[in-house]
């Protein structure tokens, strides 16, 4: 156990480095980043100076590790455009962009599991026809079309919602909604797969045989071993829904890092665009690790490996 | 019950038959050219909404044809999915075969490549690749391709380290045949199927991904169309002209639902294992 977690935290690590040096490559290969900084008429002399002030003239490999200490101690670069560290740009929303992407995913959960055993317990019924078409729908709706779509229907039309912007809770419904279905229909049509082996197996037989009742048999007995790849699956999701947030936030002006990405590429802000997939991404490992950790808790036949 | 069952299939087929053919041939049946003005007929609804049959789907805000805009640009929003599908899928399977087969460092080093660019969202890495790229069709193509190659590396390394020690592998080995002509002879061949599956459902995620780096406005140049841009254009226009929104969106959701229905249908024919994975 202590072993598994042990080299799951190394290639962590390790992961969280290469990602760091992609983006670190990325942002050289985008060009002389001295040239965005100083007028385009600007002596050769000016630029030489900024050049050595940023430590541009350093070998790359110096340059990498300098960036990689920086951004370990939270230092992300200054924003082209907003003059201000990338990293208080992105501390002042990512909370934003995480309370959508929590109350988008709990929409999930909460919608797509009960949906995806009700179509299992109910195989072959209209029921089951109804949400699985509705799921596969769902997934391959774009996101940016049905939040509009949800705009001009609740926002336009009938004025029951908010168009744009944050600050109530009402702010959040549409967005949640639109970056939920991401989730949604995968997760309900995996609940029901998974629900459908274990409804089959033995254990489950045995226990409606003792006579215990049918919610009890399907909560507690084959929920809880159906669990595991829903769980995995809850928990690699998180990346699709903070790239989605990224789209969902500028369709409603929700001031998150969804929109600074999006307004940094427009401006070809490259540090911005840097630090937002590199805080990003670093999330989405952590989660990775965190469902892993959850999948040891939930398998105790790993445990015992 | 049979044809019932095969419903889904034939809809998706039809329907993609359908746009393929409209994209094809979408400079002699749409009505008017994708960019021609016609600023007197400005945002004219749809024909079934009150307005006229000559513009069945309405105009836009500088009185293009929203038909004509469609047709051209299912084609464009197909060519650049489907060429991003034909460059990222032979990458990804020669590095996935490479990883597989030679295993040890090799496999390490791909795989853990493969797992650093997975662990950065899709469209964040392609909107940090368009920054370095700018935008263009060119470009468009390569930043998908860029985006979709881990797909096919997961899962042809996969396969192949199943394949490896497989009995025929052995024998061929001891024929005396060499590891190159063993991987892309015989291996590869065993690799194909799933790997069809996979394709098939990438073109839709391709069509997507295109289509929200365009909405974005960060994808291909104003003046080519895609369903992408018109969304972008007519999101201005949502509280008055609707149809701006709602037809391109329609294209991208009825492309992307056939695609992925014919690719449940050809996993399920060709390779009903892959089921718990794609």
């Amino acid at each position: 156990m202590l072993v598994h977690v042990l080299r799951r935290l190394w290639s962590t690590v390790t992961v969280a480095v290469g990602v760091a040096a992609v983006i670190f490559v990325l942002l050289h290969l985008s060009g002389d980043p001295v040239a965005l900084l100083v007028p385009a008429d600007a002596p050769p002399e000016v630029m030489e100076d900024t050049r050595r002030a940023l430590g541009l003239d350093r070998p790359l490999p110096e340059q990498f590790l300098v960036y990689l200490w920086r951004a370990a101690t939270g230092d992300l670069g200054t924003s082209l455009r907003h003059n201000r560290p990338v990293a208080q740009l992105i501390g002042e929303r990512l909370p934003r962009t995480m309370l959508l992407a929590a109350a988008a995913l709990a929409l999930a959960v909460a919608l797509g599991i009960p949906a995806g055993i009700v179509s299992a317990l109910r195989r072959g019924t209209v029921v089951d026809r109804v949400t699985m078409v509705l799921s596969v729908a769902g997934q391959a709706v774009p996101i940016f079309w049905l939040a509009l779509m949800l705009i001009w229907l609740f926002a336009v039309r009938l004025e029951w919602l908010p168009v744009f912007g944050s600050g109530t809770p009402t702010h959040l419904v549409l967005p949640a909604v639109s970056l939920s279905t991401i989730v949604l229909g995968r997760l309900a049509r995996l609940v029901r797969s998974s629900m459908l082996e274990v409804l089959e197996q033995d254990y489950v037989r045995t226990a409606r045989a003792k006579g215990l009742g049918e919610g009890y048999v399907v909560l507690r007995h084959a929920l809880k071993n159906a669990a595991i790849p829903i769980v995995t699956v809850v928990g690699l999701q998180l990346a699709q829904l903070l790239g989605g947030a990224v789209v969902t936030e500028t369709v409603f002006a929700w001031p998150g890092v969804g929109v600074l990405a999006a307004e940094a590429v427009f401006n070809r802000d490259f540090p911005v665009v840097q630090g937002v997939t590199l805080v990003i991404s670093l999330i989405f490992v952590a989660a990775n690790l965190a469902v892993d950790l959850a999948y040891v808790a939930l398998n105790p036949r790993i445990r015992l490996d | 019950m049979r044809l019932r069952r095969r419903l889904p299939v034939l809809g998706a087929g039809t329907t993609l038959g359908v746009i393929i053919l409209c994209a094809a041939l979408a400079g002699q049946v749409a009505p008017t050219g994708p960019n021609e003005q016609e600023i007197t007929r400005r945002l004219t609804p749809p024909a079934f909404a009150g307005g006229s049959w000559s513009r069945p789907l309405g105009t836009d805000e500088l009185g293009r044809d929203v038909l004509s805009r469609l047709l051209h640009g299912a084609r464009v929003s197909l060519t650049v999915g489907l060429l991003a599908v034909a460059v990222s899928c032979p990458i990804g399977v020669v590095i996935g075969l490479s990883a597989g087969f030679f295993g040890g460092w090799v496999d390490r080093m791909l795989m853990r490549f493969t797992d650093i660019q997975l662990a950065i969202p899709t469209i964040l890495l392609a909107m940090a690749v368009v920054t370095v790229l700018g935008p263009g069709v060119t470009n468009m193509v390569i930043t998908l391709s860029v985006t979709g190659w881990t797909l096919y590396a997961r899962l042809v390394r996969g396969e192949t380290l199943v394949l490896r020690s497989r009995e025929f592998v052995e024998a061929i080995r001891a024929a005396g045949a060499g590891e190159a002509r063993i991987m892309f002879r015989h291996v590869l061949p065993n690799v194909i199927t799933p790997t069809i599956v996979v394709a098939t459902f990438a073109v839709g995620s391709m069509v997507v991904l295109e289509a929200t780096l365009s909405f974005l406005g960060i994808g291909v140049p104003l003046r080519v169309v895609t369903w992408g841009s018109m969304l972008n254009s007519g999101r201005t226009y949502l509280q008055s002209a609707w149809w701006l929104t709602a037809f391109p969106g329609l294209a991208i959701f009825a492309t992307v639902l056939a695609v992925n229905a014919l690719g449940d249908y050809m996993r399920d024919a060709l390779d009903p294992r892959l089921r718990d994975r794609v």
